[in-house]
């Protein structure tokens, strides 16, 4: 049997046995052309929502950590200024204060003597 | 070169080019999906879709007819695999009972039935061979590219289908001679 022969018969049966009459073509392609349009917006939607969130997370991410960084600096200052009090030492209970370099260790009156108990 | 309707995504394919070859795809479309109508104009649109998108891009290596043939067996092997399986099935057993009815009479188009049954009966890829080519006016190499082999391997798939097909046909005009 000839290729034109085969091929005859099997268009004819292929007609035959399922009919092939083709929906119009402009009613498949404005429902492509809907569908194509509805996932692209789709499509965009989702790319800002995620573009947003990711913002999003990143600006908290940055702004909790800062946060953090800087409540334990100005923490920390603020309670080493409160707490902790500095003065300079003074010669007020020497003799001969303000005017005097002491060299040497000067001598104090002390006692032996005890009374009542006490050391004089 | 770029028609006036090129498609935004697609530059070398333009709408009319698919227009003229719309009732050939329905054709691939519905055997692809066990000639379910409603099943193969979804399956039709969604492959105009991945060509409107872009997704599917045609750049001039084969024909247009290749390329949108190609699309619609791609979409038809993923995503309605088993829904086509699921139509194969219903035919199948819907067509059951008809075969009978049907013997009383329409000798003719018990007849083609025979002939479609033998193509139907082939192994999955020389079947869409046989299409392709005896159908759909294919060549060899244009069909091999829509099912996605090598033209050698198409060749093969051509040849025995042919064969086989050659063997079933003598047969049923023996029987024809003989009733």
């Amino acid at each position: 049997m000839s290729d034109k022969n085969t091929r005859e018969k099997l268009q004819k049966a292929l007609a035959a046995v399922h009919a092939e009459t083709p929906p119009a073509f402009a009613e498949v392609w404005a429902a492509a052309e809907r569908q194509n349009k509805t996932s692209r917006k789709r499509y965009a939607g989702f790319v800002a929502i995620a573009a947003a969130v990711a913002i999003g997370v990143t600006a908290f991410g940055l702004w909790s950590t800062n946060e953090v960084e800087m409540t334990d600096e100005f923490l920390i200052a603020d309670a080493l200024m409160n707490s902790t009090q500095w003065s300079a030492p003074s010669d007020l209970l020497m003799p001969e204060h303000q005017f005097d370099i002491y060299q040497d260790i000067p001598l104090l009156m002390e006692s032996t003597e005890l009374q009542e108990g006490s050391l004089l | 070169m770029r028609e006036h309707d090129a498609l935004e995504h697609n530059p070398q394919v333009s709408r009319k080019a698919l227009e003229a070859l719309h009732s050939q795809l329905f054709g691939w479309a519905l055997s692809r999906c066990g000639f379910d109508h409603a099943t193969a104009e979804d399956l039709m649109q969604q492959a105009y879709v991945e060509v409107l998108s872009g997704r599917a891009r045609f750049d001039n290596k084969s024909t247009l007819k290749t390329f949108v043939f190609g699309v619609v067996q791609n979409l038809a092997r993923s995503r309605f695999r088993r829904l086509a399986v699921h139509m194969r099935l219903i035919k199948t057993y819907a067509n059951a009972p008809v075969d009978e009815v049907t013997n009383d009479g329409h000798e003719d188009h018990h007849e083609q039935r025979r002939i479609w049954q033998a193509v139907e009966s082939l192994p999955r890829r020389q079947r869409d061979i046989t299409e392709l080519v005896f159908c759909r006016d294919m060549t060899i190499e244009e069909a091999s590219a829509v099912m996605g082999v090598s033209l050698g391997s198409g060749r093969v798939h051509y040849d025995r289908a042919k064969k086989a097909l050659a063997r079933v046909l003598a047969g049923l005009q023996t029987k024809e001679t003989l009733t």
